[in-house]
């Protein structure tokens, strides 16, 4: 359901490690969902014990299924651990700039921000060589961008935009 | 009931009136086309201005950019496989790998079809049915919504075809989720790690714009391929095949209408599952059920006419009751309030006359939505075919940051946004899909009051396994569901794997 779901199944009788990692994760989360709900009064604890617990158990029936290659297909996933290869660098600088626009914006300011992390992005999703005009159509582009949607939240929308140390 | 339909005709198609509905359409389904601005920021944003106007023009521009919105949604869940609200999430299930093959057009006209199809079922039972399904919402109590809750979270996981176990793990993940911050009985501080940050919770909309967005961005940047395929020129709108489609799935339109409009009276939980009970329904009901999922029609207009019916069914509980089953229906009960209108049964009876406007005036919205959504879908699929990379991933990463931080005006909420962005890529590469991750976060605190509810009233009676269930017809219905939701796809598995051992040799 998410991208090119018939190549991105897990055929059957094939173990699942991937799968299996996720699992532990939800263990993990289970037992400490769980565990910790022991700490709190009876009211607030009785549904994530419960949640827990069941999360818990689900998620070790998960790591059975994935270890013995019972997992079966999964239609909505993302693109599989070998796909990944493909553009790692430029997946990770994507990942580098959501991070640091998210934590940056409030101090920096959102505009400034905003227009860089753009900026960066936008040499990270060209893959073709750039004339210097088509480089400046696109960085003005990206700014009237930016500019555009800084004015429909601060004018039209009323809400106020972290000015920061810049704006 | 004395109805004055003269008054009520002269009003609803006053040329003024009809602009204010033409307008509101168009600026709803702009708003709700870009993750993050939703219905309800929209409406709020609007309300201000209607108290200008008469009591009936104010509220048919509220409805008609409430509806416009629900439509809009469908724009990004096709073009860019996120779902503008929780209600939105199955139409990403067809919608975006129809677009994906190079049909986004049809995707876009097929939506605008169920939607105007679904919202002129749900208005017709609004102005018909009202005070009689509002029924339906008082029967419903909290052990109720806890079924419910549990009964979309196992139809999101039978979803994960042949993967329900993982599909359950990630909606008892989204309720975890969802118990981050105050304990919304008891009041005790849950999961927050000692940080003042994540007492509020997790905000659904930035973990939805963050689940959904943040994986589609990354896989963007990776290949130079063009982000959908783009449709040969000279198709236009493909409105006559659209037609055909539709007339094809006729009864599954209808039904799914239907759903969508009796579900949606639930307040809270109504409007998330009602399009994935139609989703769940239509591949039920179809003769090839293995289409679905990877680019079926059908499975888009089971969605899209069930989440525009919700509109209808939303409003009945609001307007007999006083009841708002959602963020934008209870904007448009404040609005209804300060215009001086009360609330309730007598509604329909002393002020029949603004009411029945302010109906019809939904009704018409829903059948401008038509062409306008036509014009606009078409031209938002070849802007998004058409830009190149280079733009459309700062676009888009720029909406999500925008759209998030606009909900609370929070800085926080980017944060969350992206954590919950990169968890889902993560997840995703160990086959965990988003939708019950979201689905969890958003039926968690309406399945945790149930339970609790169920409890304490069951802990004082010494009955509470009467309480959650035994002693509740309803509960039983739903509960049979459940276990039919979960049974199907164990029965799938164990035939085709029957199958598979008989060829072998």
């Amino acid at each position: 359901m998410s991208q090119d779901t018939d190549n991105q199944t897990t055929p059957a009788g094939e173990k699942d490690w991937a799968g299996a990692v996720g699992s532990v994760f939800f263990l993990i989360v289970g037992l400490y969902t769980f565990v910790t709900s022991f700490g709190m009064s009876d009211m607030a604890a009785m549904f994530p014990r419960t949640i827990g617990a069941v999360m818990a158990a689900l998620a070790v029936l998960q790591i059975l299924a994935s270890v013995t290659g019972r997992s079966g297909k999964s239609l909505e996933r993302g693109s599989s651990v070998a796909e990944q290869a493909e553009g790692l660098g430029r997946r990770l600088v994507l990942v580098a700039v959501m991070a640091g626009w998210a934590l940056l914006f409030p101090i920096i300011g959102m505009f400034v921000t905003s227009f860089i992390a753009c900026v960066i992005l936008m040499a990270t999703g060209t893959f073709a060589r750039l004339s210097p005009l088509r480089l400046g159509i696109l960085l003005g582009t990206v700014l009237v961008m930016v500019t555009f949607f800084y004015f429909l939240m601060t004018n039209v929308l009323n809400i106020p935009m972290p000015r920061g140390l810049l704006f | 009931m004395d109805i004055d339909f003269g008054f009520v005709l002269s009003q609803a198609f006053s040329p003024f009136n009809l602009f204010l509905a033409l307008i509101g359409v168009v600026l709803g389904t702009v708003i709700g086309a870009l993750p993050g601005l939703s219905a309800t920021m929209a409406i709020a944003v609007l309300v201000p201005f209607t108290f200008t106007m008469d009591p009936a023009s104010g509220l048919i521009m509220l409805g008609a950019i409430y509806t416009g919105a629900i439509y809009g949604g469908a724009y990004a869940a096709i073009l860019v496989n996120t779902p503008g609200t929780p209600s939105a999430i199955a139409t990403t299930f067809d919608g975006f790998p129809m677009a994906k093959g190079g049909n986004g057009d049809l995707a876009m006209t097929l939506a605008s079809l169920a939607s105007v199809t679904g919202g002129v079922v749900g208005a017709i039972l609004l102005m018909t049915l009202s005070p009689m399904l509002a029924q339906i919402a008082l029967a419903f109590h909290s052990s109720e919504y806890f079924w419910l809750a549990i009964l979309g979270l196992t139809l999101v996981a039978s979803l994960s075809s042949g993967n329900v176990l993982k599909g359950l793990i990630g909606g008892a993940f989204g309720l975890t989720l969802s118990m981050i911050g105050v304990a919304v009985i008891g009041g005790d501080t849950r999961y927050t790690f000692n940080t003042t940050a994540l007492l509020g919770g997790i905000d659904i909309v930035s973990a939805l714009i963050g689940l959904y967005c943040i994986p589609v961005l990354i896989d963007m940047v990776a290949r130079p391929d063009r982000h959908l395929e783009p449709a040969p020129l000279g198709r236009g709108f493909r409105l006559f095949e659209a037609i055909g489609i539709c007339a094809k799935n006729g009864f599954n339109l209808i039904r799914s209408s239907i759903i969508g409009t009796l579900v949606g009276i639930l307040p809270g939980a109504g409007g998330s599952i009602a399009s994935l009970v139609s989703y769940s329904e239509a591949r039920r009901a179809s003769r090839h059920p293995e289409r679905f999922g990877k680019g079926e029609p059908a499975g888009l207009l089971a969605t899209e006419s069930a989440n525009n019916a919700t509109v209808g069914g939303g409003f009945i509980p609001t307007l007999v009751l006083g009841i708002p089953g959602t963020p934008p229906d209870a904007v448009i009960l404040g609005a209804l309030l300060v215009q001086g209108i009360r609330i309730g049964p007598e509604l329909f009876t002393q002020q029949s006359g603004i009411v029945y406007v302010f109906m019809f005036g939904l009704l018409i919205a829903t059948l401008l939505m038509l062409p306008m959504g036509l014009l606009i879908g078409r031209y938002a699929y070849r802007f998004i075919v058409n830009t190149p990379k280079g733009l459309l991933v700062p676009l888009i990463a720029f909406m999500t940051v925008v759209g998030s931080f606009a909900i609370h005006a929070n800085p926080h909420d980017v944060v969350v946004m992206v954590s919950m962005g990169l968890l889902g890529w993560l997840l995703g590469l160990a086959g965990y899909g988003p939708s019950p991750i979201v689905l969890g976060l958003v039926l968690g605190q309406i399945a945790e009051q149930g339970f609790m509810r169920a409890y304490m009233i069951g802990g004082a009676r010494g009955d509470f396994a009467g309480q959650l269930l035994f002693n509740r017809p309803i509960s039983w219905g739903i509960v049979a569901l459940i276990v039919i939701t979960l049974a199907v796809p164990i029965f799938r598995h164990f035939r085709a794997n029957g199958k598979a051992k008989e060829v072998r040799p």
